[in-house]
């Protein structure tokens, strides 16, 4: 497993400054115009392509036969790549979180809400991927990774237009927001075990 | 001791090696209790395979000219004499043999080739 | 001799293609070649062994406990080199080591940088920007550095010119010098075969021809060329396949069925597999 996240970890190093002048663009972005939405609609972006990518590349270095002959089940091959899906997430979770807290305006609930609801369509978009990925190949999944990121970005709008036209009240808001989240770690959950299926089943 | 192995020879390549042996044992070329290369490293220097080399070292074994120790390698067989002279002994009788079958196939009679036989001997 | 590993009544379908009953063995201390024409079905029955292909049927033996039960530490006894470089190409040789480290549990770092620099490789250039037969060393180096008892190798030398294929073929006559190594090999190249191996295993359309071993293959088998009247008068079960040309037929012929009065000559590995599949029968 360690040598599994290693090798990612090593394969997307490369490309981390680019992502990394990314997100701090886009992190002042949400400072000076006070909404966080401005840095989480990019964390989706960068919470679905960089375990994309690193995907991609495993498939163009035949990494799974390599592994797998080398005595990794496959139950540790999909794994390796859920945790490594959420380690992405993390540091991304940590700098909004921060946005939230230093933010000028102070904590507003609002923020809270962007917070929680974009955290759960990361994982819900992960838990959809993923498991393409694995069954059609990560060319052709591309194609669903962007109607993904179309439809999430239009539910996300809608919601905020919603919200703006105070239709919900906050607490309702919150709570829908947080059933998101919640509705995101089951998502994990269910297609984790789903890949761990469609790989068992899977000729290399 | 050379060894040259042939790929163009009629003769298969355990037999090549385990003349070619043989003749430098005979020779003297190898002296008794002298160590000779391992199987592996044999076949990787002539290029051959390992089971090729074996069959080579099992039929020079099994005529007396080596003895291997387990673990330790193959070394040249001391010199019996007897050992020796039966094996000249073998080749000069399957080499007049041949002589004769020619001759008598030639239409020559047992007395005519007792005589060749001895002219030869006699050195003449 | 023990075997090293044992195959048997292996099964696998596919849309157009099966392997059939694929059973064989690879003894102890041996090198057992395996031929056969592209989409024969050797890489389907190696990566079947190996629990790359999901197998719908048959017994697979290795280092006499079945595969299906080893655990990672064993696997780790085995080594590969699958036909295309199945390692992260972005990454260097430094960068392989640390990641290794943590696949294999038998990883020999200094095994590993002795046969790097062994093959010249760089250890600060990518994967990616190494050419085919160096990225083939690399494959090998690490197949070689996980103190690995069977080497299991998928066409090693496909691609790679004569001075690169020696070089590998040297180093897996120096894996062999341990009597407790073994490798079962599949190659194109059947020169190379023809040298190193021990045993030959021909597969043809998924199924097994035969497994022999490689000096009683020569023995047992010649080429014999003649007249087409001529070969009529012996024993169809003693031709294995002909081929007609314009001034007489040449014909792969089992040597102790034919009677002394024709003359043949020696055949190679080639010849065999060649009159095997595109000769025609009696």
């Amino acid at each position: 497993m360690k040598g599994l996240l290693l090798k990612n970890f090593k394969n997307i190093l490369p490309t981390i400054a680019y992502y990394a002048f990314f997100m701090l663009v886009f992190y002042v972005v949400a400072i000076l115009s006070e909404n966080i939405v401005m840095f989480t609609s990019v964390s989706v972006v960068l919470a679905i392509s960089v375990p994309t990518s690193a995907y991609v590349m495993d498939e163009k270095d035949n990494w799974d036969k390599f592994v797998l002959a080398a005595g990794v089940t496959r139950g540790q091959l999909v794994r390796s790549r859920y945790l490594f899906a959420v380690l992405c997430l993390i540091p991304l979770w940590i700098l909004s979180l921060v946005l939230i807290f230093i933010l000028p305006s102070g904590v507003r609930a609002e923020n809270v809400i962007i917070f929680l609801l974009f955290d759960g369509v990361e994982l819900i978009m992960t838990s959809l991927l993923l498991p393409l990925e694995h069954k059609y190949g990560a060319d052709k999944s591309r194609i669903v990774l962007l109607l993904l990121v179309v439809i999430a970005v239009f539910a996300c709008v809608m919601l905020g237009t919603l919200l703006h036209e105070k239709i919900m009240s906050i607490g309702m808001t919150v709570w829908l927001a947080a059933g998101v989240l919640l509705a995101g770690i089951a998502a994990m959950c269910a297609s984790m075990a789903i890949t761990v299926k469609i790989c068992a089943k899977k000729d290399y | 001791m050379n060894i040259i192995i042939s790929n163009a020879s009629d003769k298969p390549i355990y037999e090549q090696i385990y003349t070619q042996i043989k003749g430098a044992i005979l020779r003297g070329e190898c002296k008794d209790g002298e160590s000779l290369p391992s199987i592996r490293a044999l076949a990787k220097e002539l290029r051959i395979s390992v089971i090729t080399t074996k069959r080579a070292f099992d039929d020079l074994e099994r005529d007396g000219f080596i003895y291997s120790v387990q673990g330790k390698g193959s070394f040249v067989a001391a010199k019996n004499k007897e050992v020796l002279r039966e094996e000249y002994l073998r080749q000069a009788e399957n080499k007049l043999e041949e002589a004769i079958e020619l001759g008598r196939s030639g239409g020559l009679s047992d007395e005519e080739l007792k005589e060749v036989f001895l002219m030869i001997l006699k050195g003449e | 001799m023990q075997d090293c590993m044992r195959v048997k009544g292996l099964r696998k379908n596919f849309k157009g293609f099966s392997l059939e009953d694929v059973s064989f063995r690879v003894p102890r201390g041996c090198v057992v070649g395996f031929i056969g024409e592209n989409g024969a079905g050797k890489s389907t029955t190696i990566k079947s062994i190996l629990g790359l292909v999901n197998a719908d049927a048959g017994e697979i033996e290795v280092f006499g406990k079945r595969m299906r039960e080893i655990g990672r530490e064993e696997k780790n006894r085995i080594g590969t080199v699958l036909g295309e470089t199945c390692l992260p190409e972005n990454l260097n040789l430094k960068d392989l080591d640390g990641i290794m480290k943590y696949i294999f549990t038998n990883w020999d770092s200094e095994k590993y940088f002795q046969c790097a620099d062994r093959f010249c490789l760089p250890l600060d250039k990518k994967i990616k920007d190494f050419s085919r037969g160096m990225r083939q060393k690399v494959s090998l180096a690490v197949a070689l550095s996980h103190k690995a008892e069977l080497l299991i190798l998928d066409e090693p030398t496909a691609g790679l010119d004569p001075v690169a294929r020696d070089e590998i073929i040297d180093l897996l006559y120096d894996f062999m010098q341990d009597e407790a190594h073994s490798i079962l090999i599949s190659s194109h190249i059947l020169s190379d075969l023809e040298k190193l191996c021990d045993y030959i295993l021909f597969i043809h359309d998924g199924r097994i021809i035969f497994e022999e071993e490689k000096d009683m293959l020569t023995e047992k088998y010649g080429v014999l060329k003649c007249t087409e009247e001529r070969l009529r008068e012996l024993d169809p079960k003693s031709v294995v396949g002909f081929h007609r040309g314009e001034f007489g037929v040449s014909a792969l012929v089992k040597l102790d069925l034919v009677p002394r009065s024709f003359v043949t000559e020696k055949a190679g590995i080639e010849d065999i597999m060649l009159y095997f599949i595109r000769g025609e029968r009696i």
